[in-house]
């Protein structure tokens, strides 16, 4: 009957049921005040009363079955009207012993549902002024209660204290169930509220974190590409440092093409003039001995420059091919000889132990004269240098020692990392230790170093070769 | 007297060289691989060819292959300025050309290693 569980959620539908409740409550408890009110017929005989009253509470019964079909605003004024026409027919008739009187205390109830607040005043406050209105008819005799109605008996018998219990049942249940009614569509809706207001709390905490998330991403993202940029800067650096060794190498293989053609020349002039001299002119040959033999110095010392220019500048592409590292470290020498001379003593300590070391002779140049040059930039005013070399156990070891300012022991682990360098901006790219490490590594062989500041530096490299019976030759 | 070819594209060192081997071999130059083959046509008994590298037209290894396919037993061999290229690798490694010489020459390996090459080729 009361359906209170009923999911309520708009305030629409609380005031629909509001008044379903108020009606189905006055059919039920209307339609047993209606039959108490029967004995007043059978004590005080017929009265035009009780039909209105029949009138009355047969339309709540019928609006109370047909609630569905019926708009709130007909049922809602429809119910005004009965209560107003109840109690001002009852009060009319029975004037102060009307017991449908407190049913007026239901017309701002049901009224504040429905209309503004000062339109229930306005109906209330009309109805009290009508009911006063009654009271004043009845107090000059223009209306009368029925004869049968003697005060003095009435209040004294049962029966009005039983029809207006009914009719405060009536009221009292109505403004009970209502009331109950309001309290659980409240407690429903602000539950519903919490829910809602709970669900959009974690939502908005799940956004939150989400945002967090995609926060530290973009951090991440942006280190990232940080250390994609300066990953980047060093690259190009790279790229700028090899593309010049390249235009090096290749200039100098053209420098060294052009030179060699010129001193074959010479060469070949002067090995002529030695021939001549020795067939024709054999007088004169202590007098241009000198001369000549300061031509094939002359002769030879370029060929070795040009020749370990040639060494430097081969490409990376070139043949793999048994390697002299004796030659290759001379040649190294002599590219250096300008920077060496006055300031290092270089002392060779070779080995005669035969081997057959098969690399690409330009690379392995590169990487030893990348170390000998560390080694002559370490020594800042004069020292020495000793290269020694030995063969052991299928390993071709060199030892480069210098008496130079040393390498520090937090920067020792370092040395190697590209671009690390202690040089002043300009004067080291930090990136030849890195090469060299790297070039010893395609051949399998190894860089350490032992280093002491103020001492000097041990560089040892070790490359697997083939140990051989014999010398070989290129 | 053994006949020997020598190519190579500037005419001093033709001269030069003719001059410095006169007493050894019996040397034909030529200024251009073109020029060298039509001159082995010519004179078949050469037993020797000594060639540059780097010339217009025909490098030397280009005409080492081409003598090669004509005349098989001329024992040939590379005078370069240039250092070790992978044509000249590879040229030695199918025995194409015996040697490669570096210039500035020196007289003395070019003609103990000829001298060696005729005496394993006489064997």
């Amino acid at each position: 009957m009361l359906q209170l569980k009923e999911e309520v959620n708009t305030v629409d539908e609380v005031k629909k049921h509001i008044l379903d409740t108020s009606l189905i409550v006055t059919a039920v408890i209307g339609s047993l005040a209606f039959l108490i009110s029967l004995f007043r017929w059978y004590n005080y005989g017929f009265h035009i009363s009780h039909v209105i009253n029949f009138l009355i509470i047969a339309c709540v019964i019928l609006m109370a079955v047909i609630r569905s079909r019926l708009s709130i605003n007909f049922k809602a004024y429809l119910l005004v009207f009965l209560i107003v026409l109840l109690t001002f027919a009852d009060a009319i008739n029975y004037g102060l012993f009307s017991s449908a009187r407190i049913y007026l205390i239901l017309i701002p109830f049901v009224c504040i549902v429905y209309l503004p607040f000062r339109r229930t005043l306005l109906v209330f406050v009309s109805t009290i002024v009508f009911y006063l209105l009654i009271g004043y008819l009845h107090h000059h005799g223009i209306l009368a209660i029925p004869p049968e109605y003697d005060p003095n008996h009435y209040v004294l018998e049962l029966y009005p204290w039983i029809i207006n219990t009914v009719h405060i049942s009536v009221g009292a249940f109505i403004i009970l169930l209502v009331t109950r009614r309001y309290i659980n569509s409240y407690t429903n809706l602000i539950s519903d509220q919490e829910v809602v207001i709970k669900e959009r709390t974690e939502d908005l905490e799940s956004a939150n974190e989400e945002l967090k998330a995609t926060n530290e991403e973009l951090f991440g993202q942006r280190e990232e590409l940080e250390d994609a940029i300066e990953n980047l800067h060093q690259t190009q650096k790279q790229l700028i440092q090899s593309e010049k060794m390249a235009s090096l190498g290749i200039l100098a293989a053209g420098v060294a093409h052009e030179i060699n053609n010129p001193l074959n020349f010479i060469n070949g002039g002067v090995v002529g003039l030695e021939n001549y001299i020795g067939e024709h002119l054999k007088e004169h040959a202590t007098d241009l001995e000198p001369l000549i033999e300061g031509i094939q110095v002359g002769v030879k010392r370029a060929s070795e420059i040009v020749t370990s220019l040639n060494h430097y500048s081969r490409h990376d592409d070139a043949p793999m091919i048994p390697c002299d590292i004796h030659t290759i470290i001379d040649n190294c020498l002599v590219m250096m000889s300008s920077q060496l001379k006055y300031k290092v003593e270089i002392q060779k300590i070779y080995t005669d132990r035969p081997y057959k070391l098969i690399c690409n002779e330009g690379k392995i140049h590169q990487a030893m004269l990348n170390i000998l040059s560390n080694a002559e930039h370490a020594i800042a005013d004069k020292g020495s240098i000793i290269i020694a070399t030995n063969v052991e156990k299928s390993k071709l070891i060199i030892t480069i020692t210098d008496t130079g300012c040393g390498i520090s022991q937090e920067n020792l682990p370092r040395i190697t990392d590209p671009f690390f360098t202690t040089k002043d901006p300009g004067k080291g790219t930090g990136l030849g230790l890195s090469i060299t490490y790297n070039i010893l590594q395609e051949y399998n062989g190894t860089l350490d170093f032992e280093s002491q500041l103020g001492i000097g530096t041990k560089v040892v490299v070790t490359l697997p070769v083939t140990e051989t019976k014999k010398p070989w030759t290129i | 007297m053994k006949t020997l070819l020598y190519v190579d594209d500037e005419p001093i060192n033709l001269r030069l060289f003719a001059i410095n081997f006169k007493n050894k071999f019996h040397v034909l130059s030529a200024g251009s691989g073109f020029e060298g083959l039509s001159l082995l046509k010519s004179s078949p008994e050469t037993r020797i060819v000594i060639s540059d590298m780097k010339m217009p037209g025909m490098n030397g290894i280009e005409f080492i292959k081409k003598v090669k396919k004509e005349f098989p037993e001329i024992l040939c061999f590379i005078l370069t300025g240039f250092d070790i290229t992978e044509d000249i690798a590879d040229a030695l490694n199918e025995r194409i050309i015996l040697k490669y010489f570096r210039k500035p020459f020196n007289i003395k390996e070019i003609e103990l290693s000829i001298q060696e090459a005729l005496s394993k080729n006489e064997n």
